[in-house]
């Protein structure tokens, strides 16, 4: 019992060191032109997106994107347009992940750097909007 | 009706059971005939009667139970396990009536009750026998909110038989109960039917059917929301008539008001209108007369055949002209295309488009565009008076012709094209264009484009292309005298003199990047300039890359420190920049040298131009003795000028000719002649941006200052 929680006690150890690791290892401020670039975009959208994320019709998914999770809370006439909103918000985050991986040098970084994000996120996010959960379902904050 | 077998029990039961398979002519009334005309119905005070099953052209009804019981007013109810209508399927309806008033002559309800769709509705119904009349009234069972009334009127005083359905105010969400469940369930929230609905026929069969409907308030959703409708009004006209050859039909459906978004799309409703007509024989449905009129798009005319068996096209028709782009782009293409640098294209003209799919499943497809203009609000590029000639077939090659007035591709002005172009299947191909760019032309030979699937991709042998997939294309071509300065100007960066030209080797688009295989050679500043290694990524994206190696030989640094108010150099350079990579057109990456080329061309250097090397070197770049030179002479000699760059994460690790040996400095610029000087360098480590920023202040103000990075 006593060798199965040292066990633990180290394997949560090594764990904690490996992400401590990896996070001091990544430059998630890396300022290069194109970053500053998406993150511009990405904030002048925001005023457009949040009304959406405040009425839960968009949500921020666990792959660190947002999706469209409930249309229903949102006017017909605006449907498309929330879309667009969608698709070109994905396309700065996913170019934003890329950018940040390739200015550390590292591309094949891009996925942890999404995961990190994604739980920057929800984490960041104001009291009332959704987030996915890991298993794929949607929780309200 | 003729009943295959009949069972009679009488007195021997305590209840009197009737078993008929029976083949019916006609639906509730004959039934109620037969109950009036089966002997036992009179005298009996309890009567059970099943029918199991009842098949007729029309419809069919499964295990019907009518049970009657007392006398003179009795209670009638009836139960149908199952009625079907075409492949419409009811199950588990009941009439229930009492008192129903039964005599020889007729059979009246006044108070009856219909459960259907697991809905209770008021009934009431009179039979005639003598005027061989069947009157049916149907209502909510709360009156108070509604006044939604079905009434329907069957008679067969002559051999001809007619119905009418008389619909005020019908619950349209009642009705979608009724509906057969789907894979993707759309479900409708609310609807008013207002119409009338008009059957006849003999003994065999329906012969004539006509529909006046309106659907007013109908709400319909999915349960994402991704397909809805809301406030959408419909009016629907139909009539069929059934002749010696099959049916002949015609219809209309407009749509006056109401939205729909059917993801992605979105349209209000306005004057839309789908009217059709046609025939039904030997198995196939044929629409001879179809028009479609989109408000604000336009109106197409389509036919086509289908087989009712497999539910499968055998041919089909689409023709549309002058569609008006502006809002056929907006409405329906632009959704699709959200992904690309199309998202945010306004487009503007007309368009003809015919499609047939013919029988012997070679569809094929021709677009025609007038007039049109294409502008992408990001300003990236536009094009106008463009004209379309665009032929498909899947398995044919066919000629077609694009061609515009004018265009700008990032800033830079193309002139009046043609390009001739070849289709077949998923294939495109250009074999010769010639393109106007500013002064000059570029033209392309050999372009091809074809659409790769992933699987054909990973199946594909050729390791270059495994992995690619989407829209690839090549080409190769040849740059004719293009001015430097007017090509600089058009991209609004630093301006450069000389001409653009050359062979262009093969370029090849896959996976949003543009590689260039070989060699692009062009000259600028009277010097020749050799591009390698070029690689463009997203080049229409929000931050498109470039990285190449780039080589220039034999520079005039006359003509170049001319162009950049420099001052004056005279002289010649060779430079080198590999490992360039920029970003939005902002170098983020390269190693680049500036080395005097081999020579005896003349080398002197103006005051203007020392002073703002002097901004590179930092600190006293020059000696104090040279400093009081410096304000005598215009103009110095020179033996070999250097500078070296590495920019790595924003930084700029400066070095020149060569190092000297008691500090950390380098040599810019090795002194010959008289006058001479030399200018030492001593800044290693420069901001890139912060070098640009006080170089470009320096030049403008003639007053360089430059700090060292820290």
């Amino acid at each position: 019992m006593c060798k199965q929680l040292i066990n633990f006690l180290m394997l949560t150890a090594l764990i904690l060191f490996m992400c401590a690791g990896t996070a001091t290892a990544v430059d998630f401020e890396a300022n290069t032109p194109a970053v500053t670039r998406l993150k511009q975009n990405m904030q002048q959208r925001h005023s457009q997106l949040a009304p959406f994320y405040d009425s839960g019709a968009v949500g921020l998914t666990r792959d660190g994107l947002v999706a469209l999770r409930d249309a229903n809370a949102v006017p017909l006439s605006s449907r498309q347009s929330v879309n667009s909103l969608v698709t070109a918000e994905n396309q700065d985050r996913n170019a934003l992940y890329r950018e940040i991986a390739l200015a550390n040098n590292h591309p094949e970084w891009e996925e942890d750097i999404r995961l990190t994000f994604a739980q920057r996120w929800t984490a960041s996010a104001r009291s009332g909007w959704w987030y996915q959960q890991g298993n794929g379902s949607w929780q309200k904050k | 009706m003729k009943p295959d077998r009949f069972w009679f029990h009488r007195d021997s039961f305590p209840d009197y059971v009737c078993r008929p398979v029976a083949r019916c002519r006609l639906f509730l009334p004959l039934i109620l005939l037969f109950i009036l005309n089966c002997p036992v119905a009179a005298a009996a005070p309890h009567l059970d009667f099943m029918l199991e099953n009842i098949r007729h052209p029309v419809f069919s009804i499964r295990s019907a139970g009518i049970r009657l019981t007392g006398s003179p007013a009795s209670n009638l109810e009836i139960n149908l396990e199952q009625v079907a209508i075409g492949k419409q399927r009811w199950r588990n309806l009941h009439v229930g009536c009492g008192p129903v008033r039964i005599t020889r002559e007729s059979v009246i309800c006044d108070r009856g009750i219909l459960r259907i769709g697991g809905q209770s509705l008021k009934m009431t119904f009179r039979l005639s026998l003598l005027q061989k009349k069947f009157e049916l009234e149907v209502r909510p069972v709360s009156t108070r909110q509604s006044k939604e009334t079905w009434q329907l009127v069957i008679d067969w005083q002559t051999e001809k038989w007619q119905g009418a359905l008389k619909v005020i105010n019908g619950d349209g969400k009642y009705l979608a109960g009724l509906l057969p469940r789907k894979k993707e369930p759309v479900q409708v929230r609310q609807a008013i039917l207002n119409g009338n609905f008009h059957l006849s026929g003999d003994s065999a069969s329906v012969t004539a059917l006509s529909a006046r409907l309106n659907i007013s308030n109908l709400a319909f959703s999915d349960a994402s929301g991704l397909h809805a409708g809301e406030r959408i009004s419909l009016q629907l006209d139909m009539d069929a008539r059934q002749d010696r050859h099959g049916w002949r039909w015609q219809s209309k459906l407009t749509w006056p008001e109401g939205e729909v978004f059917w993801q992605p799309f979105y349209f209000s409703g306005g004057a839309h209108q789908l009217a059709a007509g046609g025939t039904i024989q030997d198995g196939h449905i044929h629409l001879s007369q179809g028009e479609f009129n989109l408000a604000g798009i336009g109106k197409a005319d389509f036919s086509a055949v289908l087989n009712i068996a497999d539910q499968s096209w055998q041919q089909a028709r689409f023709a549309a002209r002058n569609l008006t782009l502006s809002t056929l782009f907006g409405n329906i293409i632009r959704p699709l295309v959200v992904e690309t640098a199309l998202a945010e294209t306004e487009m503007t003209g007309k368009m003809d488009i015919d499609w047939h799919y013919p029988e012997d499943n070679d569809p094929s497809l021709f677009i025609e565009v007038h007039n049109a203009s294409l502008t992408d609000a990001q300003g990236r590029f536009a094009v106008a008076g463009l004209g379309a000639r665009l032929p498909w077939s899947r398995n044919v090659k066919r000629d077609g012709l694009i061609q515009f007035d004018h265009a700008r591709v990032i800033g830079i002005p193309v002139g009046k094209t043609q390009i001739p172009i070849q289709t077949e299947g998923l294939q495109l191909s250009i074999p010769y264009a010639e393109i106007p760019i500013l002064d000059g032309k570029m033209a392309i030979a050999h372009f091809s484009a074809a659409r790769k699937d992933s699987k054909s991709s990973k199946d594909s042998k050729d390791s270059k292309d495994s992995g690619d997939s989407g829209w690839q294309w090549q080409f190769n071509g040849l740059i004719s005298p293009i001015s430097m300065e007017k090509l600089t100007e058009s991209l609004q960066i630093q301006p450069m003199f000389g001409t653009l030209s050359g062979t262009i080797p093969r370029v090849r688009y896959a996976n949003s990047t543009v590689t260039m295989e070989g060699e692009l050679v062009f000259g600028i500043f009277d010097g020749v300039v050799v591009a390698r290694n070029l690689v463009l990524t997203e080049p229409l994206g929000l931050t498109p890359h470039l990285t190449a190696d780039i080589a220039m030989h034999h520079i005039d640094l006359g003509l170049l420190t001319h162009a950049y108010s420099f001052g004056n150099i005279q002289g010649r350079a060779d430079v080198e920049i590999n490992d360039l990579e920029l970003i939005n057109r902002e170098p983020v990456r390269f190693d680049a040298k500036i080395t005097s080329s081999a020579g005896d061309d003349k080398r002197r250097i103006s005051q203007a131009a020392i002073r703002n090397l002097i901004a590179l070197g930092g600190r006293s770049a020059v000696t104090a003795i040279q400093q009081r030179f410096l304000g005598l002479f215009e103009q110095f000699g020179y033996a070999e000028i250097g500078w070296r760059c590495k920019l790595r994460n924003g930084i700029c690790d400066m070095g020149g000719i060569e190092s000297l040996t008691h500090d950390d400095s380098y040599m810019l610029i090795k002194g010959s002649g008289i006058p001479a000087i030399n200018i030492t360098g001593y800044n290693r480590s420069v901001d890139w941006h912060e070098l640009l920023k006080r170089l470009k202040q320096a030049i403008e103000s003639g007053n360089p200052v430059i700090h060292g990075y820290d």
